[in-house]
Order: structure tokens, then sequence, then C-alpha cells
């Protein structure tokens, strides 16, 4: 538990660290005045611009002011929105999260079915699944946007409009998450098929089913769990990819937005939740593991 | 390396291709023709040779994806040994407490603060592959390096008065050879990945330069009646991957290396 807490504490650090960055950079990145007015633009609008994004302050307040906004829970104003950049990330947040949680626990189960039978296949077989690996998820998901959306009609292709919209993208997501999380647990199936417990329970005549769910199946929950939360935190933290793909709202298509029109707010407010769902995320799968396998902390105490 | 002779022809077929095909970038009023004798692969919107376009692709996103490699395996190198000869002890904590707070953020939101900051030039993006390489690579050579600090060569370089750098420089670098050339392999597939999943995602390098992300992003509004145009950017890819990982399965019957070094990213 104390590890966990403090690699939470770790995170949190960082991505503090790297809002401060974002902070500093707003110089780097060109000036978003001349980017909306453009250069030639009337002087005094983009004066008035200027000091309604706050950009007439001298540049140790600049820096400084998004931090102390931080903490007032103030996340500043989107400069490509117009709006604050809270309220935006707030309805993206919910579009990413309704998608994360039609996802994942069918990923879950799929991938706890998949991994199970992939274990009871010889190795060889086994490792096919592996070759899927070779395709970029974004290839698969144009493929199936096109062939069930476009082509055959089933779903919506592009935008959210209700549940119907995220059905093929969370679908995609379960499956991409099944896939590896197959791969994961026949290894460690594996793996404690050979640990003496395992060779002890065959030798006293128990039945395959009982030495499986008891005997194989629970040792490896604690890997189950923890890939399972770790997973649960990269669906929320934007699945960037299938959210671009069907021109979801969510939040892994705004920080791309942001990214693209240099919207500085904007991309810092999503990546203050997308992180911060992360790490709450990986604490809950790194406590959870410490719940279910005591091993590893007992180790380290002696 | 039997294994990967058919590969190995197949870079060679592409390198003779390079020579024998138009301009990546010349139009034509030859549109979205199918495969056939004059166009191995076919054309796009625009008439351009998908074939020729590939191969053009293949320094920005390949090339890329090879130097982020490089890169992320010698940062990773400059940490790891100074973290294993360090182990336990202030210094050692905080490169490995920098590492894992790099594996804190969610998978692809690194490389947009990084795009953010740096622009999107060709240094960029090959920073981004190091950046979300660099925490893997970095647990993964500093247990190597611990192991073989803990071997009795070691002990005896100690014992006749070599200083940290010499022994981390000529007893544990030369062993760590093998496993950084495997992990290299190992890890191809992440990095490529990465960057076309940029370039698709129109964070990658400006359009008329063809990148295999990009050509898959663009290949998007044909698909129905040009599906060659995105076979054949996801063929490169897979291709690379799968080349990158034959050599890595021969190399590590090779060596003898460890089974699975990925286990801990869960990406």
């Amino acid at each position: 538990m104390t590890s966990a807490l403090r690699s939470l504490l770790g995170g949190a650090l960082a991505l503090l660290v790297a809002l401060l960055v974002l902070g500093l950079a707003a110089d780097l990145l060109g000036d978003p005045v001349s980017r909306q007015i453009g250069p030639e633009g009337d002087a005094a609008a983009s004066a008035a611009l200027r000091a309604a994004l706050g950009l007439d302050a001298p540049w140790l307040e600049r820096v400084l002011r998004p931090m102390l906004d931080l903490f007032r829970g103030d996340l500043g104003t989107s400069s490509w929105l117009r709006r604050p950049a809270g309220e935006a990330v707030a309805e993206a947040l919910g579009v990413t999260l309704r998608l994360a949680l039609l996802a994942w626990p069918v990923g879950l189960a799929a991938g706890a079915a998949l991994g199970l039978a992939l274990a009871a296949l010889p190795a060889r077989l086994a490792r096919l699944p592996l070759l899927l690996l070779a395709v970029p998820g974004f290839v698969v998901a144009v493929v199936a946007v096109e062939v069930f959306a476009v082509g055959l009609g089933w779903v919506p292709a592009a935008g959210y409009a209700g549940l119907r919209s995220l059905l093929l993208p969370a679908a995609l997501l379960a499956g991409a998450l099944a896939v590896k999380l197959a791969l994961i647990l026949q290894d460690g199936l594996r793996a404690i098929a050979t640990e003496p417990f395992a060779i002890f329970a065959e030798a006293r005549g128990l039945s395959a089913t009982r030495r499986l769910l008891a005997y194989r199946l629970l040792p490896a929950s604690a890997l189950l769990a923890r890939f399972g939360a770790l997973q649960a935190g990269y669906l929320l933290g934007g699945a960037l990819v299938m959210e671009t793909v069907f021109a979801l709202p969510g939040l892994g298509r705004l920080a791309v937005l942001a990214l693209q029109h240099g919207d500085l707010p904007l991309l810092r407010a999503a990546m203050l939740a997308a992180g911060t769902g992360f790490l709450v995320a990986r604490f809950v799968a790194e406590a959870a593991q410490a719940a279910l396998d005591p091993r590893p902390t007992a180790a380290r105490i002696a | 390396m039997i294994r990967a002779l058919p590969w190995l022809g197949l870079l060679a077929l592409a390198g003779l291709a390079a020579w024998l095909l138009p301009d990546p970038l010349a139009l034509s009023p030859h549109r979205l023709l199918p495969p056939s004798l004059d166009h191995p692969l076919g054309t796009d919107p625009l008439g351009r040779d998908v074939a020729a376009r590939l191969l053009a692709a293949a320094p920005g996103s390949l090339g890329l994806a090879l130097a982020g490699l490089g890169a992320g395996l010698a940062l990773a190198l400059a940490t790891a040994l100074p973290a294993a000869w360090l182990d336990g002890r202030p210094a050692g904590r905080a490169l490995c407490g920098t590492a894992q707070a790099l594996l804190s953020f969610p998978p692809l939101w690194l490389p947009l603060v990084v795009l953010a900051l740096a622009g999107r030039g060709a240094g960029a993006q090959v920073l981004c592959v190091a950046l979300v390489l660099w925490a893997d690579l970095h647990w993964i050579l500093r247990g190597e390096a611990r192991r073989v600090l803990a071997e009795p060569f070691v002990e005896g370089a100690r014992a006749i008065g070599f200083g940290p750098t010499a022994i981390l420089a000529r007893e544990v670098l030369p062993n760590l050879a093998g496993p950084l050339l495997w992990l290299g392999l190992v890890k191809l597939r992440a990095a490529v990945v990465l960057l076309a999943t940029l370039a698709f995602l129109g964070l990658g390098a400006a359009p008329p330069a063809p990148s295999w992300g990009g050509m898959a992003a663009e290949a998007r509004d044909w698909f129905l009646d040009a599906p060659w145009l995105l076979a054949a950017p996801a063929g490169a890819i897979a291709a690379s991957l799968l080349l990158a990982s034959t050599l890595a399965a021969s190399l590590r019957g090779h060596l003898g290396l460890m089974p699975h070094p990925t286990r801990r990213s869960g990406s």
C-alpha cells in the first residue's frame, strides 16, 4: 500500500511539472493573438484580445498565474474555443468516461475468457494472437468504420449522438484490451502451472476445473487486477485514436485539436483531467495487486 | 538468422524499386488506378504512385523510429548504469524516480506535451520516441547492469583498483551489448507504431512529405473505392514490425536472453 501511495505522489508531482512546463512554453508556441487575428489585423482589436487573454502581463506572472488559478480551481480560458477550458474538458470527459465504462468491462471479461482458452492450447498455437499486434490500432479502426458504419450503415460513422455512436469504438477498444490481456494472462497461467502447489493439486487428484479455477486462475487474479485497472487508466487517459477516427468529442480528440490550434490552456486542462484519471486508476491497480497478492510487500519487510 | 533471409530479400527489392519507380511527388491525371504493372501499388487521388510514396516515406517513418530508438537506448544507458552503481543511494533513487514519473502519463499524452513544446520537426518526433521508450528501457537495463555488477569479474576489477567509470564502461557495458541489440529490435515495434499513430492523428510531418501514418489517414476517405491506399502503408508497417520481431526471436535464440522484458509497461 505504501509503495502504491508513493507512486501516486510521484506521478502527481510529474503531472504538476508537466503542467508548469506547458505554462512556461506559452511563448515558444507562437502568439495566439496573431494566429487568430492575423499579423496585419487591427491593432486595437489585437490589444483588446491580448488583454482579454491576459497576455499583456509580465512573463513571470503569465507563467505563475495559471498555476495559482489551477489551485483555485480555475483552468483558464481556451483561446481557440473562447470559453472556459474547464467546461470544455468536463463535457469531453463525459464522452470519454462513457466510452471507457462501456469498453473496459467487456474487454476485461473477453480477455479473461480468451486467456483461459489460449492457456489450454499448445504453446505454439497460443502465440498466434501476437501477430495481431503487428497491425496498428488505427488501421483496424479505419477498416471497421468504413465497413460497419459507412458500408453497412449499422452504426453512425462520426460524431456523438448517444449510445449508438459509442458501440463500435467501444467494441474496438474492448477487442484491443482483450487481446493484450489474454496474452499476459496466458503467460501467467502457464508460469503458475509449473509451481509446486499446482503440481501438488494435480497429485491430489483434484478435478481439472477446480485446479484451473482455484489453483491457477486465483493466483493469476492479482495480475488480472493490476493490468485491468491500469488499462482502465489508459482508456480514461483518452482513447485518442478511436476518438479521432470516429470524430467523437472526447478528451483525447480535444487535446489533439488543442495542440493543433496551439491552445495551451485547453491542452493543460485536458492533460490535468487525463493525468488525474490515469493516476487514480494506477493507484487502484497497485493497491488491488497488493491486497490480492501480499508477497512483494512481505519480501520488502523481511 | 535463416528465417530472416526472406525479409532481407524484401529490403533489397525495396532498394531496387526505389530506383525504378517514378517521382513520389509527381502529380498525374491517372487517379485512383488499381495496382498494375505500371503502378505496382496503384495511384492515389492526386495521381501519385503509391509504391513510390511508400518508399519515400520510409526514412520519415522507419528512419525516425530508428533514430528515436537509438536516442532512447542511449538515454536509458546513461541513467541505468549510474542507477545500478548507486543502487539504493539517493542519486540512484532520483534517477529511477524520474523514469518512474514518466510512466505516470497515459500513453500518447507524453508526446502531446513534447510536440506542444518542441514543434513538429523531425527532432521533436525523435524526442517523443526516446522519452516514451526511456522508462521501460531504463528499468530493464538497470536490472541487467545490476546482474552484471554482481559477477565475480567485477569483484576482480574492483580489487585491482578500477574506478566506477572504468568498471561501468569496460566490464558492464560490453556485457550489455546483446541485451541492447535485442531490446532495440523488440522496442522497434513501439517506436514505429508511435510515429505512425502520431502521423495518423495529424501530428506528424507537414502534408506534402509522405509518412506511413499520414498515408493511412489520407486513405480513409477512399477506402471503399480504393482499399489499396490503406493496405499499402498498413502492409509496410506490419512488414517492418514482423521483420524486427523475426530478427529479435532469432537473436534471442543465439544469445539465450531473458524472455519477457515488456511486461511492466502494459502498453
